[in-house]
């Protein structure tokens, strides 16, 4: 990742950007936390928020007019916070505090007149930026509404005790201006000032507030607003401090007044909850029972529906320059590289937010990355790419005609998965193709997508090419897909192809004869190859409704369907996290669940809720699918490779059988306790039988004192496995396995 | 290279069912990703077969291997 | 019959483009502004002030000691009280050497019966590393005519620049703002001047901005 892209990928991420009531508001109150303040009774905290703010906060809270009402998001759920309420409140029962402590003199003198509020803050501001002010008016603050009792007093000893001298009961004249002009570095005129006196310097300037006379500034005139009155007292104070400096007047200045921010606040699960209204002034409960009507607004619209992105513990933002800052790191650190590789890369994080982050390209990128300057962790992806392999192997491959045909108009491709978990269905449907359409060929292949999804770009090219010359050899017949990963990556990959979903097929021709009917209700779970394919979500669910199910729509559906944990190789690459995500999902609804993609209806079986494919209910095999557990990973093999020589076999007459290695013929069997834990530690029945050849030549073996049990390993490739057992007539039974990819090289000494 | 000794590394009542020999601690070099190591690891004193006990193996050989991955 | 009155100082020429009399408007002087960095202190001259606008603009925007020149009595008659203002030609500034820091030049340059002798003034009052800010209009064609508004004396931009950079300054930006000058136009056709088809719709003309520095500055 270029230092640029990191910059537009932050800046895509809007949950930093300020909310809408600090953008609006002309000073920039944190009316957020000012509300999270008041709504836990911490009156005196939330004062300290207004006066880091607020000049003359006394003043100002009991007069402000709440532009940021208008701003605010509660306005559509139920009606704006009552800022202006909460502030008079506020400044009622807090403790006052102490005026901020100002710069130290900068020797710079400036006068403002004017008896009005923006001489008073622009008086207020220039204090705290230690310039040597004097306030000239006949009255301070005469034009201010009527106060309470002491409070502008003591708001005028502060804007003393800030350092500011108050010279009143001066009579404001032109002439005196002049003066004032030569005395000071500048000067600032109230706007009800110079609308009597000065019309000669021409409008102020509505950026700096400058005149046509250099040097002299002046407020804006007619303005009501007592908030905009105090913000052109502190514009005054920027452009003065500016000027006396002698930089730019203009750059820099676009977040002064109010401003347009992008942060995105849903409310979509928010309650219409009214404004706390009483006459007179709130009591300590109306004052917490309105600020606790805060949004305390901030996006995270990702986050919320998606588990990969809520256990990082922050948002895209943070992610990107954390995966950004890793490239740097030699060889990423743990935490980054899991978290690149624990992406699903399913597209819901671009769809929900408003400024189509995706979590996806930033992830699949850096895995790119990775493997190219080959600091990707070999541990991530490599048992599924042996798995692959396995798929795309001689054991499993199959590409031929419909049998008694020496030409076919279609091709059934069921995908790798299918073979592994459901063999017998896609025997099944595979039938009922032929019987349809007559000329349809098989190829059983992996369409490559755990190579794309683990970064390796070669290997997925590779995988393609071996494919399409199948394909090509086949005569480029018409695909039939019945896997949503498999048709995504083959429109994608063999654009010159005709690629159609078995579903569409179904749905043109009719239901195979043995489906069963009427279902009851179903949760309908939309595999994420599915998000942006509505055609193909409209044709399952017709199909759905002639078998008889009622489907029931989980929240996240369709477009906003959550990935079952199985996308971007998250469950092979990050376990736990992959459980959690299935299990969130599948907990999302009371009916037993229906997909179309096998590696869903496993994902979601393995957390033991009931769950089935659409080929269940089109071919069904068991007398109870949803029970079906998920097949373990050397189930799938056997899986694949006997559908591969069963169809040789009754279709083409062919004996599949290819020279058995010598370690299949070694009888193993497992304890429950074993099968567990060969699942979890990813080892299979292959792997434990090669270990038992090679003992069988070396005769090597450990024995327990104990229980006198037999311990023996063997390193096949890249990984040793350990395997405990006991001997069992001509074979053995495995009590316990486990594996390092670390190798003994040799003893020394 | 100075040898590390490890804790988990014990013959946990295994012995070489080979030989009939008990299990001693012998430094034995282990590698990974272009890393060595040295680390006492209960051997057959005759045969020279090393055991790597599981809870080493998913505890802290696992722990270097994902050191080693990463950073 | 087109009318003797140069177009700068018909009511309807001030009516469409407002106080400036110009495309853009104060868009290009403020743009000009920022990228020649201009700060309180400066002193800065605007040569072919009109009204008086862009003076009043540096001084109350940018803070700067402002000032103009017009060759036009009436102009200077109507700016009023402004002050700062002072009647004098282009090319002959009543001013000591080397005492600006910047110069304007908007939409006033073609008029210019000596652009040579003009640049050459410029020169002469601006201090070393000081900045010129030329805008005006220009011709896509190489046809020139007599005729005296501003859209006759139009030259091609290449020989503007050559001109420019053979009288001593070196060029720092070169920005087309065509778009401004149809605007103007429109402006003008709802204002209703009948002669505003002249402006520009007889021949292809475009409008730049060009900011030059007077070489030989301490700022490279």
């Amino acid at each position: 990742m270029e230092q640029a892209e990191l910059r537009q990928w932050e800046r895509k991420c809007v949950q930093e950007e300020v909310p809408q009531c600090v953008a609006a508001c002309p000073l920039h109150v944190d009316a957020r936390t000012f509300c999270s303040l008041m709504a836990q009774r911490r009156w005196d905290k939330a004062w300290q928020v207004l006066a880091k703010t607020l000049p003359l906060p006394g003043v100002l809270a009991r007069l402000c007019d709440g532009p940021c009402k208008a701003a605010c998001v509660r306005k559509e759920a139920g009606g704006s916070i009552e800022m202006d309420r909460l502030e008079r409140f506020c400044a009622e029962t807090a403790k006052p505090v102490a005026p901020p402590q100002p710069l130290p003199k900068r020797g710079k003198s400036v006068a403002v007149v004017g008896d009005g509020l923006t001489a008073l803050c622009a008086t207020w501001e220039m204090a705290r930026r230690g310039f040597d002010v004097t306030l000239h008016c006949s009255v301070p603050g005469g034009l201010l509404p009527a106060l309470p009792e002491g409070v502008l007093e003591r708001e005028l000893e502060n804007l003393v005790k800030l350092g500011a001298a108050i010279e009143d009961g001066v009579d404001l004249t032109v002439e005196a201006i002049d003066e004032l002009m030569d005395e000071n570095d500048a000067v600032f005129v109230d706007g009800e000032f110079w609308t009597a006196h000065l019309s000669e310097v021409g409008e102020p300037d509505a950026l700096t507030l400058g005149t046509q006379r250099v040097g002299l500034f002046a407020g804006p005139k007619g303005e009501t607003s007592a908030v905009l009155l105090a913000a052109a007292g502190r514009r005054a104070a920027n452009s003065v401090e500016r000027f006396t400096q002698g930089v730019s007047m203009v750059t820099g200045r676009e977040l002064e007044g109010p401003y347009e921010t992008r942060l995105y606040t849903s409310l979509a699960k928010v309650e219409s909850v009214p404004p706390v209204v009483v006459d007179g002034m709130y009591t300590e409960e109306n004052g917490r029972d309105e600020a606790g009507r805060c949004l305390q607004c901030e996006c995270m619209e990702c986050v919320k529906h998606c588990e990969y992105l809520k256990h990082y513990k922050f948002y895209p933002k943070v992610y990107a320059r954390q995966i950004y800052n890793n490239e740097s790191i030699v060889m990423g650190t743990r935490q980054a590289n899991s978290m690149i590789n624990s992406c699903m890369l399913c597209g819901l994080c671009e769809t929900l937010c408003p400024e189509d982050f995706s979590m996806a390209d930033v992830c699949l990128e850096a895995r790119r990355t990775m493997v190219e300057s080959d600091t990707m962790p070999p541990s991530a992806h490599e048992f599924a790419l042996r798995d692959m392999a396995f798929a795309n192997g001689e054991k499993c491959v199959l590409a031929r005609h419909a049998p008694g045909l020496d030409q076919s108009e279609y091709l059934f491709f069921p995908g790798c998965q299918l073979t592994a978990s459901n063999p017998d269905s896609v025997q099944a449907a595979y039938a009922d193709l032929r019987k349809q359409l007559g000329s349809v060929g098989l190829l059983l292949h992996c369409c490559g997508a755990p190579a794309e999804w683990s970064g390796r770009q070669a290997l997925m090219d590779e995988t393609v090419s071996d494919l399409r010359k199948e394909w090509e050899a086949l005569g480029g017949p018409k695909i039939i897909a019945a896997c949503p990963t498999c048709l995504k990556t083959l429109h994608e990959y063999l654009p010159d192809a005709e690629v159609v979903s078995h579903w569409a097929i179904l749905r043109a021709l009719g239901l195979p004869t043995d489906t069963a009917r009427d279902c009851g209700s179903m949760a309908i779970n939309d595999p994420c190859a599915a998000r942006h394919n509505a055609m193909l979500r409209e044709d399952v669910r017709a199909l759905l409704e002639q078998v008889g199910v009622i489907v029931e729509e989980p929240e996240m559906t369709g477009e906003t369907a959550q990935c079952c944990g199985y996308g971007g190789l998250l469950s092979e690459a990050n376990p736990e996290l992959g459980r959690a995500v299935a299990e969130r999902r599948a907990a999302e609804m009371a009916e037993d669940w229906v997909t179309y993609c096998v590696m869903c209806r496993d994902m979601i079986a393995k957390t033991g809720k009931r769950a089935v494919h659409i080929y269940d209910l089109l071919y069904p095999q068991d007398v109870d699918a949803g029970a079906r557990p998920s097949p373990g990973y050397s189930l799938r093999r056997e899986n694949r490779s006997h559908l591969r020589e069963r169809l040789l076999a009754e279709l083409w007459q062919e004996n599949g059988a290819l020279a058995v290695e010598p370690y299949e013929s070694i009888a193993v069997s497992f304890t429950a306790e074993a099968s567990v834990l060969m699942e979890e530690r990813r080892i299979l029945k292959s792997d434990v039988q090669k270990v038992f050849l090679n003992m069988q030549k070396s005769r090597r073996r450990f024995v327990s004192r104990e229980n006198g049990h037999f311990l023996t390993s063997f390193r096949p490739v890249v990984v040793t496995y350990w395997v405990e057992f006991s001997e069992q007539g001509e074979g053995y039974l495995v009590h316990n396995v486990w594996s390092h990819r670390m190798k003994v090289r040799e003893v020394l000494s | 290279m100075s040898v590390i000794k490890v804790p988990e590394a014990d013959a946990a009542g295994w012995k070489c069912a080979t030989c009939d020999e008990e299990l001693v601690s012998r430094p034995v070099e282990l590698e990974y990703l272009d890393s060595l190591f040295n680390v006492e690891l209960p051997t057959c004193p005759k045969c020279g077969m090393v055991l790597i006990p599981e809870n080493l193996a998913l505890g802290k050989m696992n722990q270097v291997e994902h050191l080693l991955e990463d950073k | 019959m087109r009318s003797t009155v140069p177009l700068w100082e018909k009511p309807v020429l001030r009516q469409a483009a407002g106080e400036t009399l110009r495309p853009g408007g104060f868009r290009l002087t403020d743009r000009a502004a920022e990228v020649m960095g201009l700060v309180p202190g400066c002193r800065v001259l605007d040569v072919g002030s009109g009204l008086g606008a862009t003076v009043g603009r540096l001084r109350s925007r940018f803070g700067v000691e402002a000032y103009g020149v017009e060759s036009s009595g009436q102009q200077i008659l109507r700016a009023g009280s402004q002050s700062g203002l002072v009647q004098a030609q282009g090319d002959s500034l009543p001013f000591q050497a080397e005492s600006f820091s910047a110069i304007f030049c908007e939409c006033v340059f073609s008029l210019f019966s000596d652009p040579r002798a003009g640049l050459r003034e410029f020169l002469r009052v601006l201090e070393p590393g000081g900045y010129l800010a030329l805008s005006d209009l220009y011709s896509q064609d190489a046809w020139t005519s007599e005729i005296s508004s501003c859209a006759g004396r139009a030259i091609p931009f290449s020989e503007t620049r050559e001109m420019v950079e053979s009288q001593g300054f070196a060029v720092c930006l070169v920005e087309d703002h065509t778009a401004y000058l149809k605007e103007l136009a429109a402006k003008l056709v709802f204002a209703g001047d009948e002669d505003g088809q002249a402006c520009g719709c007889r021949r292809r003309l475009g409008y730049y901005l060009m900011i030059a520095q007077k070489k030989g500055s301490q700022d490279v």
